[in-house]
């Protein structure tokens, strides 16, 4: 999932969470979904490193080149 | 016969004068034609404005401050038409001159820009939002400009997570808008997060390529939201103008995109802490409740024990009451009949020595019942004594 994806939704279960209209088991089960996203989401942002490609014309259209992976 | 009026020449001068002045049609217009007579004095521009039929006297003061045209030059003049009073001269005074060509590519962008508002193509409905936290981010650009440079670096300054794509383009020239719209094309089929035209400064010819209609109308139709980025910061295109966002550069496109990596961290880290507080506090309100309805339940059922207790209690005592009552109602009573019954009882009179007779065991109260020979039977309190009448 996309960092866009994951932050949209941990928006929305906290808003969820702190709107306090659903009940306690519900709320548990967001809580630990929430949870597993920020680590999920904090691992990413410590592990991923971005590319740099240029991308070619071949025969299947588009194709991405790496020139650059950042160290 | 009306007296003839006479008028002096100030006066109708001055009269004509005002009439120019309030007529609006004349003010701030742009006339096209052919300069003649250029002639330049104390600063100020004198010539005449002409086409195939007519021609305009014009004067320019102070022109330094505008382009200088040559006689033979065709050019577009902004300005009013005044009437000079002293002179009884009328002319038009121009604040700025353009070559045609200049003018004409002006005139024309202006048309188009009209034309595509008319058709809603930079309506902010249909701008979609540039994501905060992109992924993949795909420049179309030079890939051998600074521009590309500049973008890598801004980005990476703050980000190092960010997937950069280059599409290499021409982006200036014959035809640079041919091969951007067929970047563009490709580019909005691969999903990426935000796409960035971007092109350096350049002289409003070079930029021209970015007025194009046709790339316009690409930009329009991509699916992928779009940043454009061309030129400096005065330089406003048509593509500025249709893209999702105008960046007035290539850095700040950059900065657009780039989120910072430790501000993510931080407000993950955030969204954790609230989690856990908004779960605490819900289990808290929660058990508050639950202890809360139990406190309740205790004491009404205490409550409800008091009361039964109280109410047994009263019954008990009610019961007492009534039976004690019933008792000594019931001795009183026992002691009124039995005092009755002492003083009615037969035996205590036949104690005395009374007897009764009977006779086939109906008592005999009269001598009349009885014959000679009857036999009867003589009761005492102590027996019974059979006997036979012997004399009525």
């Amino acid at each position: 999932m996309k960092f866009e994806e994951s932050i949209k939704q941990l928006d929305e279960i906290l808003e969820k969470l702190e709107g306090g209209k659903i009940p306690l088991d519900e709320s548990v089960d967001l809580y630990s979904k929430g949870m597993k996203l920020c680590v999920e989401c904090a691992e990413k942002l410590n592990e991923v490193k971005g590319k740099i490609a240029l991308l070619e014309e071949s025969q299947q259209g588009l194709v991405a080149k790496i020139v650059e992976v950042e160290e | 016969m009306m007296e003839e009026q006479i008028l002096n020449v100030t006066a109708v001068n001055n009269y004509i004068s005002s009439v120019f002045r309030a007529e609006e049609l004349l003010h701030n217009i742009s006339v096209a034609g052919e300069i003649s007579n250029m002639r330049i004095a104390k600063g100020h521009a004198y010539f005449i404005l002409k086409d195939e039929k007519s021609q305009l006297n014009c004067s320019c003061f102070n022109c330094s401050k505008t382009y200088t045209p040559k006689d033979g030059e065709s050019v577009i003049i902004k300005g009013s038409v005044d009437y000079y009073s002293a002179g009884g001269r009328l002319s038009f005074n121009a604040d700025a001159i353009k070559p045609l060509g200049q003018g004409m590519l002006a005139f024309k962008l202006a048309k188009l820009k009209e034309k595509l508002t008319g058709e809603g193509l930079f309506d902010i409905r249909f701008k979609k939002p540039i994501p905060p936290y992109p992924t993949d981010v795909c420049v179309i650009t030079a890939y051998n400009g600074a521009v590309i440079k500049d973008i890598k670096r801004t980005i990476r300054r703050k980000n190092d997570l960010i997937n950069i794509y280059i599409k290499d383009v021409k982006v200036q020239g014959k035809d640079a808008h041919l091969e951007i719209i067929d970047a563009l094309d490709s580019v909005d089929k691969m999903n990426y997060d935000v796409i960035i035209i971007a092109r350096g400064g350049g002289s409003a010819e070079d930029l021209m390529t970015f007025n194009e209609e046709s790339l316009v109308r690409a930009i329009f139709r991509c699916n992928t939201p779009i940043i454009s980025a061309v030129g400096h910061e005065s330089d406003v295109t048509l593509c500025d103008e249709v893209a999702d966002y105008r960046a007035a550069t290539p850095t700040a496109a950059a900065e657009k995109v780039a989120y910072s990596v430790d501000d993510l961290k931080a407000y993950i880290n955030q969204c954790g802490r609230q989690m856990k507080s908004s779960i605490d506090s819900q289990v808290q309100l929660k058990q508050r409740d639950l202890k809360a309805r139990t406190d309740f339940i205790k004491s009404q059922t205490k409550l409800l024990f008091v009361q039964n207790a109280r109410k047994i209690k009263d019954y008990a005592q009610s019961l007492k009451v009534a039976i004690d009552n019933k008792l000594h109602t019931a001795g009183a009573n026992y002691d009124k009949i039995s005092a009755r019954l002492t003083a009615d009882n037969p035996l205590a009179v036949m104690q005395r020595g009374y007897w009764y007779v009977s006779k086939g065991g109906a008592i005999v109260s009269s001598a009349k019942g009885l014959n000679v020979n009857d036999e009867v039977s003589l009761k005492t309190h102590d027996g019974e004594i059979k006997a036979k009448i012997t004399e009525v």
